[in-house]
């Protein structure tokens, strides 16, 4: 289902790791985030949030992301998305920066 | 020549938790045509923050316990033209920072659709105008 929330972790390699996030992310889903993101706390390798396949991206989830960007604080750390809707969002609430923004074009 | 009736307000009222989120935005993605997929994730993330921010008021300082309070998610308009949410947890107060709660809900909501609240001992109702994103 196009809305279903769904987070995928590739396994971390020397180039670092990805997260894949689609679906509606909002604050029910944000323990399950936790969980699959867990294994990334304290990596030393890059990681990379993949947001665009993201219907919807709440206040709770993006208070996930930034846990997540605090624990991967040693390493270079990303959120890319690619719709008009994030990327307002993240411009709102001035997690650009903090989050590591970073637009694809599609 | 007849004219057809305006359709009844759909009244959703639920318990105040969290699980009920996609029920409310899966009864709005099945009863409004939306002109984009980016006007259906504004509007919806809208209503997601403000039905949060209600569960929330409903359950105090407890933990989401959705068997002791309820909300009222209202849509109005037949294509909706507006989505009243009711809680019953008092008069509403600004949040005071709680841990990993980015207190930001009411103002994403606001950035995204027009929305008018109004509040009291009883509790607080958020009337978000959706007709002009559906258009």
């Amino acid at each position: 289902m196009k809305h279903e929330f769904d987070a995928n972790v590739t396994p971390v390699t020397d180039h670092g790791a990805t997260v894949v996030v689609r679906g509606d992310f909002d604050a029910a889903c944000v323990a399950r985030f936790d969980e699959r993101v867990g294994v990334l706390a304290g990596t030393q390798h890059a990681v990379s949030v993949d947001l665009c396949g993201c219907t919807i991206i709440d206040s709770a989830a993006l208070g996930a992301l930034i846990r997540l960007a605090d624990s991967c604080r040693s390493t270079k750390f990303e959120t890319v998305v690619a719709k008009p809707f994030q990327i307002e969002l993240l411009r709102i609430t001035g997690l650009d920066d903090f989050l590591s923004m970073r637009v694809r074009d599609d | 020549m007849t004219r057809t009736p305006p359709l009844p307000a759909i009244r959703l009222t639920m318990p105040a938790g969290l699980a009920h989120l996609s029920l409310v935005r899966a009864c709005l993605r099945d009863t409004a045509t939306f002109p984009s997929e980016d006007a259906e994730s504004r509007l919806l993330l809208a209503v997601t923050e403000v039905m949060v921010n209600a569960i929330e008021a409903s359950n105090g300082d407890r933990a989401d316990q959705s068997d002791r309070a309820e909300i009222v998610v209202t849509i109005e308009g037949s294509p909706p033209e507006h989505v009243e949410i009711r809680d019953f947890g008092g008069a509403w107060t600004p949040s005071v920072s709680k841990p990993g709660h980015l207190g930001a809900g009411l103002v994403i909501a606001e950035a995204l659709v027009p929305l008018a609240m109004t509040t009291s001992a009883e509790g607080t109702i958020v009337r978000l105008g959706i007709e002009a994103t559906l258009r």
